[in-house]
């Protein structure tokens, strides 16, 4: 990080290819709009180049990265007054471009993607970070702009309303 | 086009422009150097400020103790508006209304005076516009939150404040009303303004 700061091309290429392929699955997870999600990935990185003298030495690079995703997905969503409905429009295309669901039955995976755009933003932020990105709750408490404890308390929310919207159909969710 | 080549091309275009940006901008600029520029403008307008209504004459006796009390507020405002996180924001949000207070009691019953109280308002908040727009260009280094916009504002208000002390003699009712009354107002607009301005970096 501290080469890249400097300007250090090949330290900005590791870093790229080491976070964009994750941010972008975060981000088309965040909105369920292809376009917008690859619109957000390279808003994401310019704001990562443009404010990297505003990175803390010691907050993790991830986590960093993750906070700025966050909020530009969270920014596009309140722009486009986003509601559940709206963003299936674009769930076809998005479904090819992120990562299956951690379930092996298709159908079931579907149900997932769709139970988690029924969550509140803030919920499914947390999940998103925590079940499918595997970032710890401190780097998700860093990435959102909140404590620990209230990372653990949306996560714990959304999975408990995954759960609920997952039981008619027979799926348990996720643990 | 299949999704996998659909992603390989978004991942290239968004690096592409990514490092276009940082060839355009090889080295980082610390936030604390926009933080001094913000600070510097700030205060800068308020010694202007100073200066003019000490050479027209026209400054109220006040103590150097209150002026001082805005300055460092505008200080500390500048880097709230600025610095990663909202930690100094919160010092902000609780310095200014004991400021805004014990401003007002040091007025006490004051001089009345026959200029109508809305005069002063339409002043306090027009000087602010000037330190407003700063504090707006400031914001957009980061994602809005709405802790440091408010503070970005309280420090773009003490412009008007200056004015107030330097050439307003009225009461403490006067004060609260009239002045920090407008003083919320140019922190309001500047935490509406800064809410739909589309920010340079998402940063935290």
């Amino acid at each position: 990080m501290e080469q890249f700061c400097r300007g250090d091309e090949r330290a900005f290429e590791t870093l790229y290819a080491r976070h964009a392929p994750p941010v972008l699955a975060f981000l088309a997870r965040m909105v369920r709009d292809q376009a917008m999600a690859e619109d957000l990935l390279q808003t994401t990185f310019l704001s990562v180049v443009r404010a990297r003298g505003r990175y803390q030495p010691g907050t993790t690079v991830r986590g960093w990265i993750f906070a700025i995703a966050a909020n530009a997905g969270r920014d596009a969503l309140r722009r486009r007054r986003a509601r559940p409905e709206d963003l299936a429009v674009g769930r076809v295309v998005v479904d090819a471009v992120v990562e299956p669901a951690p379930s092996a039955d298709p159908a079931a995976a579907r149900a997932i993607e769709d139970a988690l755009m029924k969550l509140p933003v803030d919920q499914r932020e947390a999940v998103v970070l925590h079940k499918l990105q595997e970032l710890s709750f401190e780097e998700i408490a860093a990435a959102l702009g909140i404590s620990v404890g209230a990372a653990k308390v949306r996560a714990h929310r959304g999975y408990q309303k995954l759960r609920a919207l997952l039981a008619p159909l027979g799926l348990e969710g996720p643990s | 086009m299949s999704a996998v080549e659909r992603e390989s091309g978004a991942l290239e275009k968004a690096r592409a422009a990514a490092l276009a940006e940082l060839r355009r901008a090889p080295v980082a600029r610390p936030w604390t150097r926009r933080a001094a520029i913000l600070g510097a403008a700030w205060g800068g307008l308020c010694a202007l400020i100073a200066l003019g209504a000490l050479a027209a004459g026209s400054a109220a006796p006040t103590s150097l103790a209150t002026l001082a009390a805005l300055l460092a507020l505008a200080a500390v405002a500048s880097v709230a508006a600025v610095a990663p996180g909202t930690r100094w924001a919160s010092v902000i949000l609780v310095a200014a209304p004991v400021t805004m207070g014990l401003l007002a009691l040091a007025r006490g019953e004051g001089i009345p005076s026959s200029t109508p109280g809305w005069v002063c308002s339409v002043s306090h908040v027009g000087v602010g516009l000037l330190p407003l727009g700063w504090a707006i260009w400031a914001l957009g280094d980061a994602a809005w939150r709405w802790p440091r916009a408010l503070a970005a504002g309280l420090g773009a208000g003490t412009a008007g404040a200056f004015v107030g002390e330097l050439a307003c003699h009225q009461g403490a009712r006067h004060v609260l009303i009239h002045h920090v009354g407008a003083w919320l107002f140019v922190a309001g607009a500047c935490v509406a303004i800064s809410r739909y301005r589309r920010p340079r970096s998402f940063a935290p």
